[in-house]
């Protein structure tokens, strides 16, 4: 199969635009942002490791889109449907599997692929080439000022706060993205280092944009396709793309949604700021760090003379001030003092109030638009991406498709939780009792089930093992009390897997199925496994509606703002026309 | 707007806003339940039916109702159950109807229809400069002379081509029909007390020249197994005839390459319902697909065998290659002789759907394998609960039939390019709960046809109500899909 190309780059650093400029080459395919190798085992793509930050769902929605073009030629919730269980029939396969089977789909066409979230970690890169040894990658740059900006303009810095690229002041942190501009920089340079040189290449965003055609025909002769006119053509219209519009409502991103709102490629003069002044995302005045300026000048940022006159250090260290694994935001704050702490914490929560305070001002902005009467009849068919434009494939129908289901889903989940939750407590019962004449009765007359699952012990041993698988019981309650949050985990990890039908179908089967209860003169073990049995399963079903219910509220908010706007837009239509009478 | 093709080579399957609903309400019959069978047939589309499938499932099967859904007399004969041929030629307006079974004298004196229903029908052509006939199998009443095969060559006039149970067979119904190697291949189906699906006579018949009612058996009794109750669906693929059996303890699927004297040499391919036991009762619907078959299971009365006491379970999808390897599809993952089977698909049996009884019929179309299931919770509120377990009551109750009805019930329609990864195409039976089944899924230079099978007329009792009314969406439907429309 043919061995995928990456793209190597911080975000904000063209690599959605370039990604899909390659992509369109005759003999490549551009895939949306699949995050594969961002985890190791495909089920823990779907694991939340912390709720401190935002944008975990739509991590998938690439590797779903992927998934429903590869397969089925097309996009759609159905087409989602299909991947969604694609997925869970390989959940347990290492990532590099996975994506093996896409290159192979693909075939012969080269896979191009960047996702940003890659670059935060070397570990991941090496995955990357320990799947795909022949893989080429290349280093895509942005000089540091233009790319900060845009990270700081994209959801208010939230990849910059997302990696902790955080400055602390004497009196507050800050988010500063130059510190996740070099230490990503530097991760790549550190994996590229065990690359072989002929698989690599360092191309700057900017040449792309100031002269595509040359730059990308240079590509492509490194890549040894094709580097005619047709060829490169082709690759000037990204937004050709499968994968260059939003998705329907079950897997809407796989992108930065800016490209996706406006995938077309214009060629521009890229101007430079520079560099010794202070950054306009600061208001102390500061600018960019020696150690930002020197690593920009050895990716061929700065003028002939600057960068001649720039000494190149022997070597080169992270300079974010807080280490641990950042994609999981689990970072490790040991290093930190307890005032830094802090003030990441205020950080954090001044971050998630400006997003209410956006939300709101969209909100605003979406019912006093200059337009009423093409806003009105547009939205009748679409939902709205963040710039009020409709994206293509989401129409509103879906959405309000997928609410019904979430709704009848939840009727069946609520029933079948209903009955699985008397089966458990019917379990517990029986245990309790059998446990209660255990531990109460002398030996000679313990109750018939606990002597069954002992048969052929004496009289004493058989008291000694029940009460000893009595303590261990109790031990297994208070280990599961303590153990909670490690299952919710576990039960959002499994249940996060499976299609909702899939569940119900699961746990129809688990009540209908009368076998699951054991006869009243079932031993002891049958019971007490029998109840753990059960009790798992309704964990599981809890998780699973909990899920159901918040994504039900999702779509009810997507779909109510929606026909709020609608109507304003209607209302605003009918007035003006009685005005105009 | 849709691609018309990918970068992939792949074109997009059909979608549920690319189907026209062409036929409704029985050809304005209601009691005309199932579009049965379906063919393309110089240059129409024949659909035949089934009638009255409720008074007679009331009058013959163990189906507990509180309420029967539709108005069941006592004596379902009472009622028109002449099964009809109806024709539809593109670009034309409406239907003919070409074909109603006549009445005849029943054994027991009283006048009958002929056929209540016609389940199997197959345009043969032996050789490419044949003049191509259209064939017709067909169910006749218990108290009839038995099934014969019909026979047009001018999809006008449809006469009987053998005597009454193919050589005089004490059966009821015949089904399958495959033409295989310039021959006419068929069995038996049904027989008498309420067995539409048993024919207590497990054999292949062979014909080469079926205008003539030649028949031959070229099987063994059951293959030499005593549990093959039927051989209840065939298909050619490859170089072999495919047979697949309704099995109490699991379908079996043989193979010939129909050389040599008859008997032939059959070979067994799958045993014991691809290890799943009971559960994959029957063999119900074969279809070759990229180099493999597809055989898709389902246990008789819809997933719920009272008879026996199988089920309810859901049907299953696997294939077999000519090497005769094979994969789960959609199903339980299990440990067999054959290793380890994981569902490729990722889907549960039934497509995940509970109330899935069949996987009925498949069709390729345009690059696509189609699948078309049964689904019987849209009876879920007119059951009598009394037998059922106490939780499975509790849950209905609690979800609410309506509900189920109006969210759920009616066929499913998937498809998929590569035969391991599926689409839903519908789920709701095209929006229409009362459309229980997709029976038949005919390709064609048109496009995709699909008929439905609907019993819920022509008058119905709603969930609920207190009286027998008019079900505009009761009896059979028709849709086409000429093509992909827009983008839903």
């Amino acid at each position: 199969m043919a061995a995928p190309l990456f793209l190597l780059a911080p975000p904000r650093s063209y690599t959605s635009l370039m990604n899909a400029m390659l992509g369109q080459h005759p003999q490549a395919f551009g895939l949306p942002e699949l995050c594969l190798f961002n985890v190791k085992v495909l089920k823990d793509l779907w694991v939340r490791e912390t709720d401190e930050m935002e944008n975990f769902s739509k991590t998938r929605h690439g590797l779903y889109r992927a998934v429903a073009e590869i397969y089925t030629g097309e996009q759609t919730s159905s087409t989602v449907t299909m991947a969604a269980h694609w997925c869970a029939m390989r959940q347990n396969w290492s990532t590099a599997d996975i994506y093996r089977e896409l290159a192979a789909q693909i075939h012969p066409l080269i896979p191009v692929e960047k996702s940003p979230a890659y670059t935060i970690s070397v570990k991941r890169m090496q995955a990357m080439l320990e799947a795909f040894p022949d893989a080429r990658f290349i280093h895509l740059t942005r000089d540091p000022i233009g790319q900060c900006k845009s990270v700081m303009n994209m959801n208010e810095g939230a990849f910059a706060l997302y990696v902790n690229s955080i400055d602390f002041l004497p009196d507050r942190a800050i988010i500063e993205p130059q510190l996740c501009w070099h230490d990503l920089n530097l991760n790549i340079m550190e994996f590229l280092k065990t690359v072989p040189q002929e698989q690599q290449m360092r191309v700057r965003g900017e040449d792309i944009m100031n002269e595509p055609k040359t730059g990308l025909a240079a590509v492509c002769r490194w890549l040894g396709i094709r580097d005619d006119e047709e060829a490169i053509e082709q690759m000037m219209h990204p937004e050709r793309s499968p994968f260059a519009c939003f998705g329907p409502v079950n897997a809407l991103f796989g992108n930065d949604p800016n490209f996706l709102s406006g995938p077309t490629f214009r060629p521009h003069k890229v101007e430079f700021a520079p560099m010794d002044k202070p950054v306009p995302w600061r208001t102390d005045g500061k600018g960019l760090r020696p150690e930002v300026i020197s690593l920009a000048r050895e990716l061929g940022y700065g003028s002939d003379a600057e960068r001649a006159g720039s000494s190149m250090p022997s070597s080169r260290g992270r300079i974010g001030p807080i280490d641990g694994d950042p994609v999981t935001t689990h970072p490790d704050l040991d290093a930190l003092t307890p005032e830094q702490i802090a003030f990441r914490d205020a950080l954090l929560y001044e971050f998630k109030a400006k997003k209410v305070k956006l939300f709101v001002n969209e909100q605003v902005d979406y019912i006093a638009p200059d337009d009423f009467e093409e806003l009105a009849e547009n939205a009748i068919d679409f939902l709205f991406d963040e710039h009020g434009r409709p994206p293509a494939n989401a129409p509103i129908e879906d959405i309000i498709e997928e609410a019904r289901k979430c709704e009848y889903a939840d009727r069946w989940l609520e029933a079948l939780l209903v009955q699985l939750r008397k089966r458990r407590d019917l379990l517990t019962d029986r245990e309790g009792q059998a446990l209660e004449r255990l531990i109460s009765a002398p030996a000679k007359d313990l109750a018939i089930p606990a002597r069954q699952a002992l048969t052929g012990a004496s009289q004493g041993a058989l008291a000694n093992a029940a009460k000893q698988e009595y303590r261990e019981t109790l031990e297994n309650v208070v280990v599961f009390q303590f153990s909670s949050k490690k299952l919710r985990k576990f039960v959002e990890k499994h249940v996060t897997n499976i299609h909702m039908n899939v569940m119900i179908a699961q746990g129809a089967k688990a009540v209908f199925d009368e076998s699951t209860i054991p006869p009243p003169d079932a031993d002891l073990a049958t019971v007490i496994g029998e109840r753990r049995r059960m009790t798992h399963i309704v964990e599981w079903f809890e998780g699973a509606q909990a899920q159901i219910r918040a994504g039900l509220i999702e779509l009810r908010e997507i779909e109510s703002q929606a026909l709020d706007y609608v109507r304003q837009g209607y209302l605003h239509a009918a007035e003006k026309k009685s005005k105009s009478k | 707007m849709r691609r018309a093709i990918n970068r992939l080579g792949i074109k997009p399957g059909l979608a549920s806003g690319d189907f026209d609903l062409i036929a409704q309400g029985g050809f304005g019959d209601g009691l005309n339940a199932y579009a049965h069978s379906m063919a393309w047939f110089n240059g129409h589309l024949y659909v035949a039916t089934t009638r009255g499938n409720f008074p007679l499932a009331r009058k013959r099967l163990p189906i507990s109702m509180d309420v029967w859904p539709v108005e069941c007399p006592e004596d379902p004969f009472a009622l028109d159950l002449q099964a009809e041929i109806w024709r539809y030629r593109p670009g034309k307006e409406g239907w003919e109807r070409v074909f109603k079974a006549p009445m005849i004298v029943g054994s027991d004196g009283k006048l009958i229809t002929r056929e209540l229903g016609l389940r199997g029908m197959l345009v043969y052509q032996p050789t490419a400069d044949a003049v191509p006939e259209l064939y017709v199998a067909t169910w006749s009443p218990a108290k009839g002379p038995g099934p014969v095969l019909l026979r047009s060559v001018d999809g006008r006039n449809f006469e009987p081509s053998c005597e009454p149970g193919l050589i005089g067979l004490p059966v009821t119904a015949i089904r399958t029909l495959v033409q295989f190697k310039g021959r006419l291949f068929t069995t038996p189906a049904g027989s008498r007390g309420g067995n539409p699906n048993v024919s207590a006579h497990s054999i292949v018949y062979e014909s080469r020249n079926p205008a003539q009612g030649k028949w031959e058996p070229v099987s063994d009794f059951g293959f030499g197994a005593a549990g093959n109750l039927s051989v209840f669906e065939m298909v050619g693929f490859g170089d072999y005839l495919y047979v697949g059996t309704f099995n109490l303890e699991g379908f079996q699927i043989w193979r010939s390459t129909v050389e040599g004297t008859p008997p032939y040499q059959w070979e067994k391919v799958i045993d014991r319902g691809a290890y799943r036991g009971p559960l994959n009762q029957i063999a119900i619907s074969m279809q070759p697909f990229k180099g493999a078959l597809y055989v898709g299971s389902g246990i008789q009365g819809g997933g719920v065998d009272t008879q026996n006491k199988i089920g309810p379970a859901p049907p299953e999808l696997i294939r077999i290659f000519p090497d005769g390897s094979w994969d789960l599809l959609v199903g339980e993952a299990r440990d067999t002789p054959d290793g380890r089977k994981e569902p490729l698909s990722g889907y549960l049996p039934g497509f995940d759907n509970y109330f899935c009884g069949y996987f009925w019929r498949m069709c390729e179309h345009d690059g696509w394998l189609y699948m078309g299931t049964f689904e019987w919770s849209a009876l879920l509120g007119y059951a009598n609960r009394s037998k059922w377990p106490r939780p499975f009551t509790e849950v209905v109750n609690q979800v609410d039939a309506q509900q189920i009805l109006d969210n759920q019930s009616g066929f499913s329609l998937y498809r998929s390019h590569d035969g391991a990864n599926w689409v839903p195409v519908t789920t709701n039976g095209m929006s229409n709960p009362y459309n229980i089944g997709l029976r038949t899924l005919v390709s064609t230079p048109h496009g995709l046809f699909i008929g439905t099978a609907n019993p819920f007329g022509p008058k119905i009792i709603p969930l609920k109500g207190s009286r027998y009314r008019h079900n505009p969406r009761g009896g059979c439907e028709v849709f086409l899909a000429s093509g992909l429309k827009g983008n839903k």
